[in-house]
């Protein structure tokens, strides 16, 4: 007989209920959420002032290596300048092709292009054919692109170094050699194949390189290896490349595209 | 039928709200607040108390709108946390406490009729008088038309428990209408 079921009757009336609350209930909200900005303010200050912090002594840092490396190179000039003085006297000529090898680049790569092909010819140890002050300046000139520093290089350029000399010369040979070796490989690979791909010179220059690298690496008195080393590599990677395919002239104009192409 | 124009009209209000907009917050608090303290009144007694579960519950509202992604209702969303924060007080003010009690077989549902419906007032008085425990399942299944398994969950009980205390519950409601029946007759 009963018309309302209860529990209906309580979820109508309670679902629309509505109770008004009192009038500074949204105040007393609002300065609760006014009390929570602040904080997060703060804590941006916070995460600012200790990245700021971190900069400073990530500067601080950098720029004290910096001196350091500096002060090694004064060292190092002193100890030069002595030696220097007395080969001034001693090969002036030297001293003159250098020069003018290292202004003239074009002239450079042409000489020595055929340096090369002439030890190739005689199968010789390049060294002894090619006079020192040529050889001397492309291995000079990328030392100066790894040091970075101009006022050194310039001092290096105009003066010879007794102390340097063993292993710079010693480098070349290992530098020239390379070339040799790689060139020879190539033209043999080139007899007993039609073609040679590109992969098989990559391979070779990769050898050759690695080799280059390491000698580089365990005679050089002043590389600063893990600073340097992507330049140094960039660099010997690039100027060998170049003089292999010089040398192998025209022919290989397809491979050196293929291996650029490659690198792209 | 309605609710869907309104859930796009205040849309962009609580885009505005959830990026501290306080004037969208204060429309939203407006729309919203006289509702939400009816259903916080449900758990909690006290109307000053249920006030204060309110705004905590808004607060909690305005700092995670972002976590609000305009799926479902927002009344619902709302809703489900203003029942959470008064849960919590009323855990926190040690209100709610469960015995485990031996399994009542016959909990099917026994609909109670009345002969007139009751005023809100009435309804409040007699869900007041019930015991917290029985209460809160009571109106987490009846008005909020949550499941045993969800208020198990949400009390941290038994099943078995939120059954036998619906059960319980509905007993006292009815024994509260044969009264006031008895009392009205009493009085005609």
């Amino acid at each position: 007989m009963a018309p309302y079921k209860l529990e209906d009757n309580i979820r109508e009336k309670l679902e629309a209920r509505e109770l008004k609350p009192s009038a500074d209930a949204w105040k007393k909200l609002q300065a609760k959420l006014d009390a929570e900005q602040p904080k997060k303010r703060n804590l941006f200050w916070y995460y600012a002032a200790a990245s700021f912090v971190g900069l400073l002594i990530a500067a601080s840092i950098f720029f004290s290596n910096n001196k350091i490396e500096k002060s090694n190179q004064i060292v190092n000039e002193k100890i030069e300048q002595p030696k220097v003085e007395k080969k001034d006297g001693i090969i002036p000529q030297t001293l003159q092709s250098q020069q003018a090898v290292s202004e003239e680049n074009t002239a450079e790569k042409n000489t020595e292009k055929k340096q090369i092909q002439n030890s190739n010819k005689t199968q010789l140890p390049p060294q002894i054919q090619i006079p020192n002050g040529t050889k001397k300046s492309t291995v000079d000139k990328k030392i100066e692109k790894t040091d970075a520093l101009a006022a050194e290089t310039e001092t290096k350029i105009k003066q010879p170094f007794k102390t340097e000399q063993p292993i710079l010369s010693n480098e070349e040979n290992i530098f020239n050699s390379k070339v040799d070796e790689v060139v020879a490989s190539v033209k043999k690979l080139q007899e007993i194949n039609t073609e040679v791909t590109a992969a098989e010179v990559e391979a070779l220059l990769k050898n050759a390189r690695r080799d280059i690298q390491n000698q580089r690496i365990l005679s050089s008195q002043k590389v600063d290896a893990t600073a340097l080393l992507e330049d140094v590599e960039w660099e010997l990677e690039k100027s060998f490349r170049d003089k292999v395919f010089d040398v192998l002239g025209e022919g290989f104009q397809k491979v050196r595209t293929a291996v650029s192409e490659r690198n792209d | 039928m309605k609710i869907i124009p309104l859930h796009k009209n205040y849309s962009k209000l609580i885009d505005k709200a959830s990026k501290g907009d306080r004037r969208a917050q204060h429309q939203l608090f407006e729309m919203f607040s006289p509702k939400m303290l009816g259903v916080c009144r449900q758990y909690v007694k006290n109307n000053d108390l249920a006030e204060e579960v309110m705004l905590s519950g808004f607060f909690k509202v305005f700092t995670h709108l972002v976590d609000f992604k305009n799926e479902g209702s927002f009344e619902g969303w709302i809703r489900r946390i203003m029942v959470n924060e008064s849960i919590s007080q009323l855990r926190k003010d040690k209100k709610l406490h469960f015995v485990s009690e031996a399994e009542i077989d016959n909990t099917t549902e026994h609909s109670t009729y009345i002969e007139t419906e009751l005023e809100t007032i009435e309804i409040q008085k007699m869900i007041d008088n019930l015991p917290d425990g029985y209460k809160t399942v009571f109106v987490l299944y009846a008005v909020e038309g949550y499941k045993h398994g969800e208020i198990a969950e949400l009390l941290q009980i038994s099943e078995n428990t939120s059954k036998t205390q619906l059960f319980k519950a509905r007993k006292m409601l009815q024994n509260m209408v044969k009264q006031q029946n008895n009392l009205s007759y009493g009085t005609l």
